[in-house]
């Protein structure tokens, strides 16, 4: 199954609910994209990956390297319900710590806090 | 006599023939080359002769043309602002389509009276038999150009089965055995021996994300650091420190290609073990007495991931007997329909299955779990096992 993402707006947030495979290819390139874009719009990042049930090492590499691109462009980049596959990989590279993550889609948004001034940005 | 009628109709006929035959020759000749520039230059030259034109010159379309193939004979200084599009007197053409329906070229004959009906139909077919030995021609570089790179592949991948340890070093009271096999020409799996100085052994077994020519590349890079790294009496902590920064200066596409390893010291006289394990799946070490393996488990990051990361040391004893597996994802990650192999039944095959042979004997037992399918990712083990005391390792 192919990777697809779609994105929804929550304040200063764009939730991009993330399905499929993340696997090096198809998944990783789509999946680069779309936070490029979200970040572009100045959004901070909140990837729901409840419905990613395979990641490989390639695809590990894409969640890093956007949590990266998101700091060093001053955005924040959260994970929600990561399932079982993608989970025991974070906890297995120690990547957990990294990253925050949440069960709860409502708290997760309300922890980037309230949206910035346009302004501000 | 014959009436002025049907004497036309035998000339018109006549002349069909004399078409079709040279539609024919001009196929024997377009198809008697694979060699690409040979068949645009007999293309054009026979459009140019059949046709009677000044000259004649292709356009490019999906097919790339280069200055010394695309004209023949003469054509007015404007000839490259011929469009398709553009209806200009004195220009006829015809189209060359590719497999999948793209235009590949125009073929375009330069001549001041319109074509008749059947040479219009005899540039018609002269195109479609020149888009056919394109094909054919294009299929032929690509085949040239495939022996070219898979040659270079052959070559890389000599140099890389190279640059695994010819030799496992004697350890006295120990055997060391390791295995390692690529799912494409070259992988990113990286096992490497370092015996030091002061007698004790460097180990690491290293796997870089992805596989084939990218991460072989990356596991190539590693392999310096590493031995550069090896003798220079640092811990293995710092060690890894040092790596994971090296490979995170090296830029973002080194980032994706990170690289998860374990780094491993043996003292064969106090047989103590110090690990670092920096991302990669745990390591196995199990006792000879049936008690429960431990397993060595990621201490920090992936190496080349982040930067300023942090690794600790593990220190374990070996007793006699007791056993210590590393291995790369490959071996764990292989399925049977949606059943994964898995770190357990692997585990159970070190706890019930010891021996010289063990790792032969654990790819057998993969190749059959998955049907003996090919194989989907590299995989890279390291078996080492402490002989009992006073008896054979």
């Amino acid at each position: 199954m192919a990777l697809t993402i779609s994105n929804r707006r929550s304040g200063g947030v764009e939730i991009l609910d993330v399905a499929g495979r993340l696997t090096l290819g198809d998944g990783t390139g789509t999946l680069r994209d779309a936070a490029r874009k979200a970040m572009e719009r100045g959004a901070d990042l909140l990837l729901n990956l409840s419905g990613v049930a395979y990641i490989d090492s390639a695809g590990l590499g894409e969640l890093v390297g956007s949590y990266a691109s998101a700091v060093s462009r001053g955005r924040r980049m959260k994970l929600l319900r990561p399932q079982k596959r993608v989970d025991s990989l974070l906890q297995m590279t120690k990547l957990y710590a990294t990253f925050e993550i949440f069960e709860d889609e409502a708290a997760a948004v309300a922890s980037f806090g309230p949206p910035l001034p346009e302004s501000a940005k | 006599m014959l009436s002025g009628g049907y004497q036309s109709e035998v000339i018109e006929l006549q002349q069909k023939l004399a078409r079709v035959q040279s539609l024919l020759e001009a196929a024997r000749r377009v198809h008697a080359t694979i060699k690409l520039d040979d068949v645009l230059f007999g293309v054009l030259e026979t459009a140019a002769k059949e046709l009677e034109a000044d000259g004649a010159f292709f356009v490019a379309g999906t097919m790339p043309l280069e200055a010394r193939t695309s004209v023949y004979g003469r054509v007015p200084d404007d000839w490259t602002r011929w469009t398709e599009r553009t209806e200009i007197p004195g220009y006829s053409s015809a189209r060359l389509t590719g497999e999948r329906g793209d235009t590949l070229a125009h073929l375009v004959i330069v001549r001041p009276q319109p074509l008749s009906l059947e040479e219009a139909d005899f540039l018609d077919g002269l195109a479609l038999q020149s888009a056919l030995a394109v094909g054919n021609a294009q299929h032929h570089e690509r085949m040239l150009e495939w022996e070219r790179v898979q040659l270079d592949l052959d070559a890389a991948r000599a140099i890389q089965r190279s640059l695994l340890p010819q030799s496992v070093p004697e350890i006295g009271g120990y055997s060391l055995t390791f295995r390692s096999t690529t799912c494409y020409e070259v992988g990113g799996d990286y096992v490497d021996v370092a015996p030091l100085p002061d007698g004790s052994l460097m180990m690491v077994l290293a796997d870089v994300a992805g596989k084939g020519l990218a991460s072989a590349l990356m596991s190539m890079t590693f392999r310096s650091s590493f031995r550069a790294m090896a003798g220079a009496g640092l811990p293995l902590d710092a060690m890894a420190a040092r790596l994971n920064t090296l490979h995170w200066q090296e830029g973002m596409e080194a980032r994706r290609r990170y690289v998860t390893a374990i780094l491993l010291c043996l003292n064969p006289v106090t047989h103590t073990l110090e690990a670092v394990n920096a991302g990669h799946n745990p390591a196995f070490l199990l006792a000879a007495d049936g008690s429960d393996p431990l397993k060595i488990g990621a201490s920090g990051p992936p190496l080349g991931m982040l930067p300023d990361c942090t690794y600790e040391i593990e220190r374990h004893k070996i007793d006699g007997g007791g056993q210590l597996l590393l291995y790369t994802d490959g071996l764990t990650e292989v399925f049977q329909g949606d059943d994964e192999f898995g770190e357990d039944r692997l585990m159970a095959l070190l706890a019930h299955r010891p021996g010289e042979e063990f790792l032969e004997y654990v790819w057998k037992t993969l190749a059959r779990f998955a049907g003996n399918a090919r194989q989907t990712d590299d995989m890279t083990a390291l078996h080492l096992r402490r002989a009992v005391a006073g008896g054979k390792a």
